[in-house]
């Protein structure tokens, strides 16, 4: 069990239908917030974790122990396999091509970008990477690690990972998309998790949001959801956030609101 | 939320150029034994002659024979050695897989490179996606839960070189946490072109072999292969089992520096954040398996730290008899860690006492004994500013 307060939540991603693979319409001040060097060497992923990270939040004057934990199927695929292709005709291939095309360059370059200098991971639970991000996201905040964590889940696919993706499809589309979310320490939410093995063999694999039925393989859609829904949570109400993989793969993500700094003067916004 | 249940190891596994299994790797590492080779050049500037350590084709065939049907179908690298390491990791642990205390056992790998050989088929038009079997990074922790009969949580973590400390952290933060009494965890990478031609690029890689804290040290030399553990917490021990050790950390930090270069503070950071975590001081850690690399930039930041505040712990570095396993270092450098606790004994670095750089209390020659050992640090650090270090205390 876990307590924590929501400070943000936002998401980036493709409308429903857009086809697959890179925003048709990435945010019109992308360039402004991450600049553009180094833009021929890193990939839309490392892009957009850093717009989010930088964008949606209070932006620290000064380095923070802030955790950033980072949940991905696909995360880097298109710098690795741009590192690989380009190797076949640069003879003299950049210094600069390689650290953007490591399998964790955004959550590097996210960290550096805010001086995050706590705990930060990039994790992969397939199917099941919201429930598992977000653990790691407020576990850093128990004991003294870390008073803000960041969370990003989802993925930018490039055309690698739509053909990985598509050999098992689960019925889900590939729609590329980030949520970025930031908790911190704080009694406004208490979670719970479940992850014991699903005893329901015929329940539709994927993130869902209390009952809706999932439709997105991109873990950001509901995880976005799921957040925005919290906000909106009543002290008493809860919402559940569940993630089914194959083979009886199962994790569970209960938030209750606690207290409701908005309906309690001195409390958040006081 | 944290609890301060104890967790133990009790299993070791691993597979690496010194061949497959844990007395293949003891015996290199205390003969201080390298088995490098040359690789074959990728890409049209990459100069020829760059050493690297590949696991033999003999210890190769023995994992295939061991791992899963699925994974024999269709060897992944990644898979194969993962999957090898932690069935013998289950087996020194006196655990068959599938038994009830696996099955909802956490299972957590960490890897840098993933399934580097199937991605780069994919690019390179080798293979299809169906063929390859798939690059996800996940499908490596699914193979390994499979192959240990684990329906219980599972998930990859990617941190560089510092992947597999990176797994052992939240494997251990879980079992304490209640979600699991029992985890499978540990790292692998196999030999990637990708991260070859990357390292070329950065000319970090060439025809010296990997030398840690020598005065002359030139390169690092890449290799592959993989690392498991076996963590139980106390209430999951079974009666009369003899862990090799408790891991009392697992601090995980990152500098926010620099895409590449290591920063002084924040490595120094992540050593007070295991020590405070551990509950102890500098003065209690015996022995330190630096993280090593044989690089410039690595072994000065490292050295600088173990001078100034280790000055009394014995350092060793195993990159130069089986190189930089990646993604698995850490892996690596646990299960040496256990293997030292076991036999009290330090492992030397494969570089003569003569060319040790400053005042670095490096084993070197033979194997140094440590009677009274307690503490085993074990440093793993990687691009992008990860730093993470594991204490393993000793459990008798």
């Amino acid at each position: 069990m876990f307590e924590f307060s929501l400070r943000q939540v936002a998401l980036r991603g493709q409308h429903p239908g857009e086809g697959p693979g890179e925003l048709a319409d990435p945010p019109a001040d992308l360039t402004a917030v991450v600049g553009a060097v180094g833009d021929q060497f890193r990939d839309s992923f490392t892009r957009l974790c850093l717009y989010l990270a930088r964008t949606h939040d209070e932006a620290p004057g000064q380095r923070t122990g802030d955790t950033v934990v980072i949940g991905t199927e696909y995360g880097n695929t298109a710098a690795l396999a741009g590192l690989q292709r380009r190797a076949d005709s640069d003879r003299m291939l950049s210094a600069k091509v390689f650290p953007n095309a490591t399998s964790s360059s955004a959550s590097a370059f996210v960290n550096i970008g805010i001086g995050a200098t706590g705990r930060n991971l990039t994790l992969n639970a397939g199917l099941l990477t919201p429930v598992f991000a977000i653990w790691q996201a407020l576990l850093a905040l128990t004991g003294d690690r870390s008073a803000t964590s960041k969370v990003l889940v989802g993925d930018v696919y490039s055309p690698e990972a739509l053909l990985d993706a598509g050999r098992e499809p689960h019925g889900l589309t590939c729609r590329s998309g980030l949520a970025h979310a930031t908790f911190t320490t704080g009694r406004e939410f208490r979670a719970e998790f479940d992850f014991a093995a699903d005893r329901d063999e015929d329940a539709p694999l994927g993130a869902r949001v209390d009952s809706a039925r999932p439709t997105d393989r991109n873990g950001a859609f509901a995880t976005a959801a799921f957040l925005h829904r919290l906000e909106e949570l009543e002290e008493g109400e809860r919402a559940q956030l569940t993630c089914r993989g194959p083979n009886a793969r199962r994790g569970a993500l209960v938030v209750t609101r606690q207290e409701n700094p908005m309906a309690h003067p001195g409390g958040r916004g006081a | 939320m944290r609890s301060s249940t104890p967790v133990f190891v009790t299993g070791i596994g691993i597979i690496s150029p010194a061949g497959a299994g844990t007395a293949a790797f003891w015996d290199d590492l205390c003969a201080g034994r390298h088995r490098f080779t040359e690789l074959a050049p990728l890409y049209p500037g990459m100069k020829p002659g760059a050493l690297g350590g590949r696991v033999p084709e003999d210890a190769r065939k023995l994992a295939l024979e061991q791992v899963s049907a699925r994974t024999r179908d269709r060897p992944r690298s990644a898979s194969v050695f993962a999957e090898y390491a932690a069935l013998e990791a289950l087996r020194d642990a006196g655990l068959a897989p599938g038994e009830e205390l696996l099955r909802d056992a956490l299972v957590c790998i960490g890897t840098s490179d993933g399934q580097a050989d199937a991605l780069e088929d994919l690019v390179a038009g080798r293979r299809t996606a169906a063929e390859t079997g798939g690059f996800s990074s996940y499908s490596i922790t699914d193979d390994v839960a499979a192959a240990v009969g684990s329906r219980g949580p599972s998930f990859t973590t990617q941190s560089t070189c510092a992947s597999a400390n990176v797994a052992v952290s939240c494997a251990l933060e879980m079992l304490r946490a209640g979600v699991a009494d029992t985890a499978v965890v540990g790292g692998c990478d196999p030999y990637s072109e990708k991260n070859i031609i990357g390292f070329s690029s950065l000319q970090t890689i060439g025809g010296t072999r990997c030398m840690p804290f020598a005065a002359g040290r030139r390169h690092v030399t890449p290799s592959e292969g993989a690392g498991v553990l076996v963590l139980q917490t106390a209430d999951a021990l079974r009666p009369g089992q003899r862990p090799y050790a408790e891991i009392v950390a697992a601090a995980v930090t990152n500098d926010a520096r620099h895409p590449t270069a290591p920063d002084r503070d924040g490595v120094a950071a992540c050593h007070r954040r295991a020590l405070a975590e551990a509950g102890i001081t500098a003065d209690e850690i015996d022995v330190i398996f630096a993280h090593g690399t044989g690089s410039r930039a690595n072994d000065a930041v490292e050295g600088g730290i173990f001078t100034e505040s280790y000055p009394r712990a014995a350092i060793t570095a195993i990159k130069g008899t089986v190189g930089h396993l990646m993604g698995a270092a850490g892996a690596a450098g646990a299960v040496a860690s256990c293997l030292t606790l076991r036999h009290r004994l330090v492992p030397p670095t494969a570089i003569d006492a003569a060319e040790v750089e400053g005042d670095v209390n490096l084993v070197t020659g033979a194997p140094r004994p440590v009677p009274g050992l307690r503490h085993v640090q074990n440093n793993a650090f990687g691009f992008g500013g990860n730093n993470a270090i594991c204490v393993f205390r000793s459990a008798s």
